[in-house]
């Protein structure tokens, strides 16, 4: 409903309480009118997630980054050190103490170079699910990323979405 | 209800309508994620490390052959036949990217039977960065024995390459 039709409604509500009027044999009641104002909620990413950089590998296998603590362990591939693997963070904004949801998406795809195959990549989540005194609170996002056998050499990227409400 | 509590309600109302707009309660965004996949690195032999030929020496004494430009010093032993050459190796992986090297630090070379072994220290010359390709060259010093026992000596040492 837009702007528009949101005057008209509380000004017909207005005019309709107008013509109400009792007159004679007039009774009265205390009504309580009340609003409650919440803050909005706000999301803004501030790191990327990242799962490093890996050989190429002749059997395949995972990388997966940790949402709860950015620890990278791998299965099949060898990843390059010093790691520049690290897990996604998103920072949340709202009402102190209050609780809220969050809706990531399952999966991620990363393309690459031409002709390579694209990589799929699991998507997980760590957070409170509720604003600290200070009313914020950071989202963490990890995963574990399928590499194919013998994948292509080359730099693979993807976007995600991720959505937070009261 | 007097007139005064009907406008007030009707103000509420109004308030409350402003303010219940979707987009306040939600918000979302976008992240990205990213991988690099890097081509191996890979050794490969092209020629041999080679000390050359030299006649039996009553003195003993070295043959150093340098990794950077493949110059053959000898002292205390007179070449003779074979050439030395530097051995080298082909590296190649991901271009542009650096490379680190571990070689021996020494082999020993095995000769006929009964003859004192000899042993060789080992250098090393490269670029460190894969540019089409890098060459690693070894060279070394060879210690040579007193009346050191004639025939071939061989020996082998390992070299790794890794990014």
């Amino acid at each position: 409903m837009n702007t528009k039709n949101r005057l008209k409604v509380a000004i017909a509500a207005l005019l309709m309480l107008g013509m109400t009027t009792s007159n004679a044999m007039a009774a009265s009641e205390i009504g309580t009118a009340d609003v409650r104002i919440a803050e909005r909620i706000t999301i803004d990413k501030k790191d990327d997630l990242s799962f490093g950089g890996m050989l190429q590998s002749g059997s395949g296998g995972t990388i997966t980054v940790s949402a709860e603590d950015g620890t990278l362990t791998s299965s099949g591939v060898q990843t390059l050190t010093p790691s520049t693997g690290s897990r996604g963070r998103f920072f949340v904004n709202g009402q102190q103490n209050r609780t809220y949801n969050t809706t990531l998406d399952s999966t991620v795809t990363l393309i690459g170079p031409p002709t390579s195959n694209s990589m799929t990549a699991s998507l997980t989540s760590d957070n409170n699910g509720v604003f600290g005194i200070f009313g914020f609170d950071n989202v963490f996002i990890g995963g574990t990323l399928d590499v194919g056998v013998d994948q292509a050499p080359g730099l693979y990227t993807g976007t995600f979405n991720i959505a937070v409400d009261f | 209800m007097n007139t005064k509590n009907k406008l007030k309600i009707a103000i509420a109302a109004f308030l409350m309508l402003g303010m219940s707009a979707s987009s306040a309660m939600a918000a979302s965004d976008t992240g990205t994620a990213e991988a690099t996949v890097v081509e191996q690195i890979t050794i490969s032999k092209t020629q041999d490390l080679g000390f050359g030929g030299m006649l039996q020496s009553g003195t003993g004494g070295t043959i150093i052959i340098s990794p950077t430009d493949g110059a053959v010093t000898p002292s205390g032993v007179q070449t003779t036949g074979a050439t030395a050459t530097r051995g080298e190796f082909f590296v190649n992986g991901e271009d542009g990217r650096s490379y680190s090297t571990t070689l021996d630090a020494s082999v020993d070379l095995t000769g006929p039977v009964g003859a004192t072994p000899m042993t060789a220290t080992l250098t090393k010359d490269n670029t460190g960065v894969i540019f089409g390709g890098d060459i690693l060259f070894i060279g070394g010093t060879l210690n040579v024995g007193i009346n050191q026992a004639p025939g071939a000596y061989t020996g082998a040492f390992n070299v790794t390459v890794d990014y």
